[in-house]
C-alpha cells in the first residue's frame, strides 16, 4: 500500500459542507482520505506529512467548463489583443491598446522570421477597442512581401494585409459577400464568411486557423500549462471534431503522468449525421480514462451577441440589427437531440440569445418526453440572455447553466450601449438568478475567447464589473463562496464528475489548486489578483514555477 | 472579375457550381437525385452539407464517374469543419474531375455564402442558386418569427426558387404563397411535384444549341400564366435564336443583362469585337465569356472556330417574346439601348 501524505495547508476549503474548511488533507494513491485535523486523519495509518503548503490555502482544482484547445496552438502566433494576457510559457503580454502599436508588434515578429513565405500570424484582434477598424495599410507597414494574417477575438473574421488579397485574386470588383470596404470604396483587408476566408487561407497555403497540424502536441502541451497557470486541474475542449489522429494525440498525452490536466473533449455534434456520431461517441466512450473523458457531445444553436449573430426574441438587438442566425434547424434540433441522448450521451447545448435558448428548452423537453431522465444534465452553454423564466425551466427539466461571466468585463459596455440595452445587459449571466431558482451552473471563459482563469471568472460573477468600471446587474451578484463553488463542484457536476472532482472529501481524486492568499477573506475587488502557486493532479505535485519543465 | 484569355486555352474550362439551398425536407436530396438520374454525359461532383434523412443516391453520382463528399457543417464556425476549398481542390485534382459541381447546403445555411466560394475560385464559375421551398409548410413557417428571417435570406439570392410539393396544396394556396415568395423575386419561381426540374435547368452543359436553328424554333407553351400548371417543362419558355452578324459580344453580353430578370440561361457563341469566336453564358445574373474552344493540351483536334454557328440558347421562366425582338430586332435601336445598359451596369 502506498505512503499516505498528509498535506498541511494555512486553509483547505473543501466545498464540503460537513467539513467546510480544515487544515490538513491526506492523500493515498491519488485519492484524498479526508480532510480535518491531525488526529482526526491519524486513524488511517502511517503518514509523511508534506508542509510545502503550509503557508498556502488549498481549494479543489479548479474545472475549466468551457475552453478551448485552440488556447494552446493561439500562442504559435503573435498576441495582439486589447487587454493584458499570459502565455502558456508564462510571458506577460500586455494588451495594446492602439493600432499603432498591433503593427509595432507584428513588425518585430516579421523580423524573427526568416522563410520569406513563411506568414505572419496575429491573433486577439478586437477593433471593437479602437476608433477605427484595421486597414491593409495597416498591414502592409510590416511586410508587403509576405502574407500577414490577423485573426480576431471572436475568431470569425480576420484581416489580411494587400499581399493575401493579391495572392488570393481578390479586388474591389470581386463580387461576394463579407468583404469590407472603407468609406471610399477601397477593400480594408478585412474578411468574413467562410468563402472569404477560406480562399485568403488557401492562397498563402495554410488549411485552416484550427490546424494544429504537426504542432498538434505542442499546442495540446501549451493548453494544459495555460491551465495550470490558472490553477486548473480539469478543462474541457468545447468542442473537437475527435479526429482519430487528434484522440491519439490526446490519449499519449493523458498516459503520461506529467501531463497536468484532465481533458474532457466534446464531440461536435452537428458536423455529421446523427447516427454516425452516436457510433463514434459509443466507441470514444469505452475508450474514456480518469485523464481523458471521452462521450460528451455539443450542439451549437445560435452565434454570438457580439457579433450580432445570436439568435434573440423580441424586441431583439438594442441597435436595431437584425436577428442572428440559427447554426442548426431549429425544427430539427429535437431530433439531433433525441438521437444522442436515447445513446446514452450527454448533450451540453450553446445558446446565446434567448430565443436559442428557448427553443433549446423546447427541444430538451420535448425529448425527455419520450426518453424521460431525470439526471441527463443537459448543460446550456453561455446561456447568456436566460432570465426567471427560463431558469425556472431549467430547473424543473434538471437543465444546468454554465454562464459566460467574462463577457461582463471582456464586452459589458458593449453590451449595455449597443447588443442588449442597460435592462437587458443587467440581466446578462445572470448567476444569482441561475442559483436563487434552483439551477447548477459554473461561470466560464470561453478561452481563447477571453482569458483562461477561473479566479478572474468569479471576479466578474462576484463583481460583475465592465471594463469601464460600471457594474451591470448588481442583484446577479454572487458570493466568492458561490463563485468559488461555481468554477468547482458546479463545473463537475456539468460534466458529470461530481462523483469524483470538484470537492476535497474522501474519495474523491486528489486534484487541488494551491493559491498563495486565501479568497473568502481577501477584498473581493482583488480575487482575480491571488497568486496561483500551482496545482495537484492525482496527488501529483505541479508548481507553476516549473513550467516547461516537463515538455517535449 | 476572372481575368480571361479569348484566346483557344490550354487551361480547362472553369467548372459550374450550383447550390441547392432550402430548409430541411424541401425536397433538396430529392432534386439531386433526380438530377442525377435524368441528366446523361455530366460528370457532377456532389458535395453535401446536410444530413436530412434522404441519403443521395451514390450511385446515380458513380454512374457518371462522378464523386460524392460530405462536408461537415462549415457553417457554424468559420475555422471549424471540414475546409470546403480543400475539398473542392480534391476532387478537380481527382482522376474524376467533375463537369459540374452541385452543392446541397445545410437546412439553416444562407447559400450565397457557399456560391461565394465559386465566385473566388480560379477554376469555378459560379452557377445557378436554387432555393427549394416545401409548398406545405411554407405558409406556416413564413409566419413563425422563428423561420421567417432565415427563409427569407435563403430566398433573396436565389436566382430560381423552387416551389415543391406543390401536389400538397390547392391552387388557391399556390396563389397566395407565389404571392409572398415574388413579390422580390419576379419571374424566378417554378412550381413542382418531387422536384422534378427539367433536365436543362441545373445543368449549362445540357443546355445545348438546337439542330433546328432555322430562324426561331420555340417549344414555349402560350398562355402559360393564366393557367398554372405543375408540370415543370411546361412552364420554362426555351428559344434557340440565329444571331444576326452584326451581333457581338458586347451588344449580347449589355441584352442578356438587360433581360436577365426573364431569364434563366443562355448559352451560345458570337463573335467579339476582334473578330474572334466566343462562347457566352448567363446563369441567373452573371454572364461569362471564354474561348469558344477548349483544346486539351495534347491534341489539335478541334473544330474551327467559323465552324461554330452565331446562335443563342436561351431558357426562361417568363415569354421570351422581347428578348428575341431585341436580339433579332433593329440594330441601331439595339446599340444605343444595348451600350447604356452596359454603362450601368459596370
Amino acid at each position: 500500500m502506498d505512503t499516505i501524505t498528509l498535506f498541511k495547508a494555512k486553509k483547505i476549503i473543501t466545498m464540503n459542507p460537513r467539513q467546510p474548511v480544515a487544515d490538513y488533507v491526506a492523500v493515498r494513491d491519488g485519492i484524498i482520505l479526508g480532510t480535518g485535523s491531525l488526529d482526526s486523519l491519524a486513524g488511517w495509518g502511517d503518514y509523511e506529512i508534506d508542509n510545502q503548503f503550509a503557508d498556502k490555502v488549498i481549494l479543489p482544482g479548479f474545472i475549466e467548463g468551457h475552453c478551448h484547445s485552440w488556447e494552446g496552438a493561439a500562442w504559435e502566433d503573435t498576441y495582439v489583443g486589447f487587454l493584458d494576457r499570459t502565455s502558456p510559457t508564462r510571458e506577460v503580454h500586455p494588451g495594446l491598446k492602439s493600432i499603432g502599436s498591433v503593427v509595432e508588434k507584428l513588425k518585430k515578429a516579421n523580423h524573427t522570421l526568416t522563410d520569406p513565405t513563411t506568414p505572419v500570424k496575429g491573433w486577439g484582434l478586437d477593433p471593437i477597442f479602437f476608433e477605427r477598424r484595421v486597414t491593409c495599410a495597416d498591414l502592409d507597414q510590416i511586410s508587403t512581401t509576405r502574407p500577414v494574417v490577423v485573426i480576431h477575438q471572436s475568431g470569425h473574421i480576420i484581416n489580411v494585409n494587400s499581399y493575401v488579397l493579391d495572392k488570393a485574386g481578390i479586388d474591389g470588383n470581386t463580387d461576394v459577400d463579407g468583404l469590407v470596404t472603407d468609406g471610399h470604396g477601397e477593400l480594408t483587408g478585412e474578411l468574413m464568411g467562410i468563402a472569404l476566408y477560406q480562399t485568403a487561407l488557401k492562397a498563402i497555403g495554410m488549411n485552416s486557423i484550427l490546424d494544429m497540424g504537426e504542432n498538434a502536441e505542442r499546442s495540446l502541451w501549451w493548453f494544459a500549462n495555460s491551465a495550470q497557470i490558472a490553477g486548473v486541474t480539469t478543462v474541457t475542449d468545447l468542442a473537437s471534431e475527435l479526429s482519430p489522429e487528434m484522440v491519439t494525440v490526446q490519449q499519449s498525452l493523458a498516459a503520461l503522468d506529467s501531463y497536468p490536466i484532465r481533458v474532457v473533449p466534446a464531440f461536435m455534434g452537428q458536423m455529421v449525421p446523427s447516427n454516425e456520431g452516436v457510433e463514434k461517441m459509443l466507441n470514444l466512450k469505452k475508450q474514456s480514462t480518469p485523464k481523458l473523458q471521452l462521450g460528451l457531445v455539443k450542439l451549437i444553436v445560435d452565434g454570438s451577441i457580439q457579433g450580432f449573430t445570436a439568435r434573440l426574441k423580441t424586441p431583439g438587438y438594442y441597435n436595431g440589427a437584425p436577428n442572428g442566425l440559427w447554426y442548426v434547424d431549429p425544427t430539427e434540433l429535437p431530433s439531433i437531440i433525441e438521437a444522442y441522448h436515447s445513446a446514452g450521451l450527454q448533450i451540453h447545448i450553446h445558446t446565446n440569445g434567448d430565443e436559442a435558448t428557448e427553443e433549446a428548452l423546447d427541444a430538451i423537453e420535448q425529448v425527455l418526453k419520450v426518453h424521460p431522465d431525470s439526471d441527463a444534465r443537459f448543460t446550456l452553454q453561455h446561456c447568456q440572455m436566460a432570465h426567471d423564466a427560463h431558469f425556472k425551466r431549467m430547473a424543473r427539466l434538471g437543465v444546468c447553466a454554465n454562464l459566460f461571466a467574462n463577457h461582463l468585463y471582456y464586452w459589458g459596455d458593449q453590451h449595455y450601449e449597443t447588443t442588449m440595452g442597460p435592462e437587458r445587459a443587467a440581466r446578462m449571466d445572470a448567476a444569482n438568478s441561475a442559483g436563487r431558482l434552483g439551477v447548477n451552473y459554473s461561470i466560464h471563459s470561453d478561452a481563447p475567447v477571453t482569458h483562461l482563469s477561473p479566479l478572474f471568472t468569479a471576479w466578474c460573477g462576484v463583481n460583475r464589473r465592465t471594463y469601464s468600471g460600471r457594474i451591470l446587474g448588481e442583484p446577479e451578484c454572487i458570493s466568492v463562496q458561490e463563485a468559488l463553488h461555481a468554477v468547482t463542484l458546479g463545473a463537475a457536476f456539468t460534466l458529470k464528475l461530481d462523483s469524483e472532482l470538484g470537492s476535497i472529501e474522501c474519495g474523491k481524486r486528489a486534484d487541488f489548486t494551491i493559491l498563495e492568499d486565501d479568497p473568502l477573506t481577501i477584498d473581493p475587488m482583488k480575487l482575480k489578483d491571488i497568486t496561483v502557486w500551482g496545482t495537484v493532479l492525482d496527488g501529483r505535485v505541479f508548481p507553476v514555477s516549473e513550467i516547461g519543465r516537463n515538455m517535449n | 472579375m476572372k481575368a480571361t484569355s479569348l484566346h483557344k486555352s490550354s487551361k480547362p474550362p472553369q467548372v459550374p457550381m450550383t447550390i441547392i439551398g432550402g430548409f430541411l425536407g424541401t425536397g433538396k436530396t430529392t432534386l439531386l437525385n433526380h438530377v442525377l438520374s435524368h441528366s446523361i454525359g455530366i460528370r457532377y461532383g456532389v458535395m453535401v452539407n446536410d444530413f436530412g434523412s434522404l441519403a443521395i443516391d451514390e450511385s446515380l453520382v458513380a454512374a457518371h464517374n462522378g464523386d460524392t463528399i460530405s462536408f461537415a457543417n462549415g457553417c457554424v464556425c468559420c475555422a471549424m469543419g471540414d475546409n470546403l476549398v480543400a475539398s473542392i481542390d480534391k476532387l478537380l485534382a481527382s482522376a474524376h474531375r467533375p463537369e459540374h459541381f452541385l452543392v446541397e447546403v445545410s437546412g439553416v445555411a444562407n447559400p450565397k455564402a457557399l456560391a461565394d466560394v465559386a465566385t473566388l475560385h480560379p477554376e469555378l464559375s459560379r452557377d445557378l442558386i436554387v432555393t427549394l421551398v416545401d409548398a406545405a409548410t411554407v405558409g406556416e413557417r413564413l409566419s413563425d418569427p422563428r423561420l421567417r428571417d432565415t427563409i427569407m435570406m435563403q430566398l433573396a439570392p436565389a436566382d430560381l426558387i423552387v416551389l415543391n410539393k406543390c401536389d400538397l396544396a390547392n391552387e388557391d394556396q399556390l396563389q397566395e404563397i407565389q404571392h409572398n415568395l415574388t413579390a422580390h423575386h419576379k419571374g424566378k419561381l417554378v412550381r413542382t411535384i418531387n422536384a422534378r426540374l427539367p433536365d436543362d435547368v441545373l445543368s449549362q452543359k445540357s443546355l445545348q444549341p438546337s439542330q433546328v436553328h432555322d430562324g426561331i424554333e420555340s417549344d414555349t407553351i402560350s398562355n402559360i400564366k393564366t393557367s398554372w400548371t405543375h408540370d415543370p417543362e411546361a412552364q420554362f419558355h426555351r428559344a434557340t435564336l440565329d444571331l444576326p452578324e452584326s451581333m457581338d459580344s458586347e451588344v449580347l453580353t449589355a441584352l442578356l443583362r438587360k433581360h436577365q430578370p426573364t431569364l434563366l440561361r443562355a448559352k451560345g457563341f458570337v463573335n467579339n469585337k476582334m473578330g474572334q469566336r466566343v462562347s457566352i453564358q448567363l446563369s441567373g445574373k452573371r454572364v461569362d465569356i471564354s474561348p469558344s474552344h477548349y483544346s486539351p493540351p495534347d491534341t489539335d483536334t478541334h473544330n474551327p472556330e467559323h465552324e461554330t454557328p452565331a446562335i443563342l440558347v436561351v431558357i426562361g421562366l417568363d415569354s421570351l417574346d422581347r428578348f428575341r425582338d431585341e436580339v433579332l430586332g433593329v440594330n441601331n435601336m439595339v446599340d444605343e439601348g444595348a451600350t447604356r445598359n452596359q454603362r450601368n451596369s459596370v
